[in-house]
C-alpha cells in the first residue's frame, strides 16, 4: 500500500474507532466529572489529543486502552485546574445523563441515585468500579491503563463495588 | 447479597445505555475532529493497530430509534465513515448532500454563540466556493451546479453577515472585524481563481459602483430579514453585459459581497477609531496573535510549497514558482508591512489603529492562503 492510500486508510479507521468508543469516553470523563458539557469536551479533548499522536506515528498497540488513558489524564488535568469535581458541583449542575425529553427525566429518576453513590466513592475506587461495571474491562486491562498492579486494581473493585452497595441500599444518605 | 448484586449490576447496565453523546453532539465533535485530521495530516510512519472492525457498524446502528429527528436519524444511520467520506464530496457527488444537508446544519445546531454561528456561517460559504474553484479548474463548473453552489453561498454568506449585525449591535467591534476581514479575504482569494482572466486581474473589477447603501450589515440587521440575496449592484465590467461562464457569474457574486463586506467593514473602522483608544488594548493584542499566525501560515505554505516543487523539479525554485507570483508576493509584503505597523502601533499603545492594522494583515493572510490552497485542487 503506498503512503496516500495508507494515510486514508489511517484517517478512516480513526474515525471509525471514534464511532466505536466515543460513548464510552464520554461515559468515563461523565463519571468522573458529573458534568455533562465538560465531559462533552473531554470526550473532544481525548480524540483530538489521539489523533495527534498518530498523526506523529507514535506507536499504539491498544487504541482502546490507549484512548482511555488519554482521557483519564484529561480528567485528571482538568480537576487539577478547577475545583469542579465534587458532588455539590455535581448536583448544581443537576444529573443530565440523556439529552432530553421524558426519557431523559425517567432516567434521571431511574439512574440518578447510582450516579450519585458512584460520585461518592474517592476517586481511585470511582475509578475502577466504573471501569468494570460501566466500561466491563477486565482488572488486567484496567491495570494497564491505569499503570496499576493488577492485584492492587482488583482490591478496588472490591471495596468500591462493596460500599456501592452500601450507599444503594440506603437510598436516604444519597 | 445475590439480590444486592443483580439491582447494581442493572442499574451499571442501565445507566452505560442511558449515558451517551446526543447525535447533534457527536456531530460537533466529529466536525471538530475532522476538521483537526485535516489540519494535522498523519505521517508517513503512522500506525494503528487495536482497531475491532466487527464493532465498527455496531454502534450507529444502536442509535437508531433514538432521535426524532430524521437529519439526525440519517447521521446516526449512515455513520461516521460516510460522513467523514462525505466531508470531501463536491455537488454531483453521491454524498454531497450529506454532507450540505446533514452535517454542516448539525454542526451548527450545537452552536451557541452568535460569533460561533457566524464564523461557521462564513466558512460554510467559503466551502461552497472552495468546490466552484474546485470544479472550475477541472472544468467541471456547469451552468446547473454553478447556480446550485450560487444559492447556497448567498444564503450562507447573508445568514454569517445577519449574526455579524448582531455582533454588531452588541458593539463587539473587535470580533465582528476579524470575522469581516477572514471573510473578505476568502472571498478575495477564491476570486482570483474564479474571475475571467481575460477581464483583467480581479482586484481590478471589485470596483462596484455604491448601491446607494453605505451600511449593509446594519440593513441586514432590520427585522425583516428576507432569505433573498440582496440587490446586485451595477458592475463596472464588460463581463455583465455578455453571457457570461458559470465561473464568471460566481466571480460577480463574490465582487457583489466583496462590496458588502468592505463597507461594513470601513463603517466598523471608523467606530473604533471614533471611541476610546484605552478600551481596544487587550483586543489589539488578541489581533495581533491571530494576524501572525495567519501572515506565518502564509509563509510556511509558501515555502512548503516551494520546497515540494524544488524536490519534484529537482531545481531551485522560489516564490516564482507559484501562478501569480507577482501579485502573491506583493500581497504577502503587504500582510507583513501592516502586521508590523499594527505592532508599531501598540508598541505606542494607539490600540485602535494596531487593531485595525492587525485586522487587514489577517485579511491579507487569508487571501493569500486562500488562493494558494484553491491553486493546489
Amino acid at each position: 500500500m503506498d503512503g496516500r492510500k495508507m494515510k486514508k486508510k489511517i484517517e478512516k479507521d480513526f474515525a471509525a474507532a471514534y464511532d466505536q468508543h466515543a460513548d464510552a469516553i464520554f461515559r468515563h470523563c461523565y463519571t468522573r466529572t458529573g458534568n455533562r458539557a465538560l465531559a462533552r469536551d473531554l470526550t473532544q479533548e481525548t480524540f483530538l489529543r489521539a489523533w495527534g499522536s498518530v498523526a506523529e506515528g507514535a506507536a499504539i498497540d491498544n487504541l482502546r486502552a490507549f484512548l482511555y488513558r488519554i482521557a483519564t489524564n484529561a480528567v485528571i488535568d482538568h480537576v487539577r485546574k478547577a475545583k469542579e469535581y465534587s458532588l455539590d458541583f455535581m448536583m448544581e449542575e443537576g444529573f443530565d445523563p440523556a439529552s432530553r425529553g421524558h426519557q431523559a427525566i425517567a432516567a434521571k429518576a431511574e439512574y440518578g441515585d447510582f450516579m450519585r453513590a458512584l460520585t461518592q466513592l474517592d476517586d481511585t475506587h470511582k475509578t475502577a468500579v466504573s471501569m468494570r461495571l460501566i466500561d466491563d474491562m477486565s482488572p488486567r486491562e484496567i491495570a494497564k491503563i491505569l499503570n496499576e498492579p493488577e492485584n492492587t486494581v482488583s482490591v478496588r473493585i472490591h471495596r468500591g463495588i462493596k460500599k456501592l452497595k452500601e450507599l444503594l441500599s440506603q437510598p436516604n444518605t444519597i | 447479597m445475590i439480590f444486592q448484586n443483580f439491582t447494581l449490576f442493572r442499574k451499571a447496565r442501565r445507566f452505560k445505555k442511558s449515558v451517551r453523546l446526543s447525535a447533534a453532539e457527536h456531530a460537533a465533535i466529529k466536525s471538530e475532529l475532522y476538521a483537526y485530521m485535516k489540519r494535522v495530516p498523519a505521517l508517513p510512519s503512522a500506525r494503528l493497530s487495536g482497531m475491532n472492525s466487527a464493532n465498527i457498524f455496531g454502534y450507529p446502528l444502536a442509535r437508531v430509534g433514538t432521535s426524532a429527528l430524521s437529519a439526525l436519524l440519517m447521521t446516526a444511520l449512515l455513520g461516521g465513515s460516510v460522513s467523514y467520506a462525505a466531508e470531501d464530496t463536491l455537488p454531483g457527488d453521491t454524498l454531497y448532500p450529506v454532507k450540505v444537508s446533514v452535517t454542516e446544519p448539525l454542526r451548527e445546531s450545537v452552536m451557541v454563540t452568535d460569533e460561533a454561528r457566524a464564523a461557521w456561517a462564513f466558512e460554510r460559504a467559503n466551502r461552497r466556493l472552495a468546490e466552484a474553484a474546485t470544479l472550475a479548474t477541472r472544468n467541471e463548473l456547469d451552468d446547473e451546479t454553478s447556480e446550485d453552489i450560487q444559492v447556497r453561498f448567498q444564503k450562507n454568506s447573508r445568514e454569517g453577515q445577519e449574526y455579524v449585525a448582531r455582533l454588531q449591535a452588541q458593539g463587539k467591534l473587535n470580533v465582528t472585524g476579524e470575522l469581516l476581514a477572514r471573510f473578505e479575504g476568502s472571498l478575495r482569494g477564491h476570486g482570483r481563481i474564479l474571475h475571467d482572466p481575460d477581464e483583467g486581474s480581479f482586484d481590478d473589477n471589485t470596483d462596484i459602483e455604491d448601491a446607494g447603501n453605505d451600511d449593509p450589515i446594519a440593513t441586514l440587521a432590520a427585522p425583516e430579514i428576507s432569505s433573498a440575496p440582496a440587490p446586485v449592484a451595477p458592475i463596472k465590467s464588460a463581463v455583465a453585459a455578455k453571457r457570461v461562464s458559470p465561473k464568471a457569474r460566481m466571480a460577480i457574486e463574490i465582487r457583489k459581497d466583496i462590496e458588502n463586506i468592505r463597507a461594513a467593514r470601513s463603517k466598523i473602522e471608523r467606530r473604533i477609531e471614533a471611541q476610546h483608544n484605552g478600551q481596544y488594548k487587550q483586543d489589539a493584542e488578541d489581533a495581533r496573535n491571530a494576524a501572525q499566525e495567519g501572515v506565518s501560515r502564509v509563509l510556511q505554505r509558501v515555502s512548503d510549497k516551494n520546497e515540494e516543487r524544488t524536490v519534484q523539479r529537482g531545481e531551485e525554485k522560489q516564490l516564482d514558482d507559484l501562478d501569480g507570483s507577482d501579485d502573491l508576493r506583493g500581497d504577502i509584503s503587504e500582510a507583513e508591512e501592516a502586521l508590523s505597523e499594527g505592532k508599531a502601533s501598540l508598541e505606542e499603545e494607539n490600540y485602535g489603529p494596531a487593531l485595525i492594522r492587525f485586522h487587514n494583515a489577517l485579511r491579507i493572510s487569508t487571501e493569500v492562503e486562500t488562493h494558494i490552497e484553491d491553486g493546489e485542487r
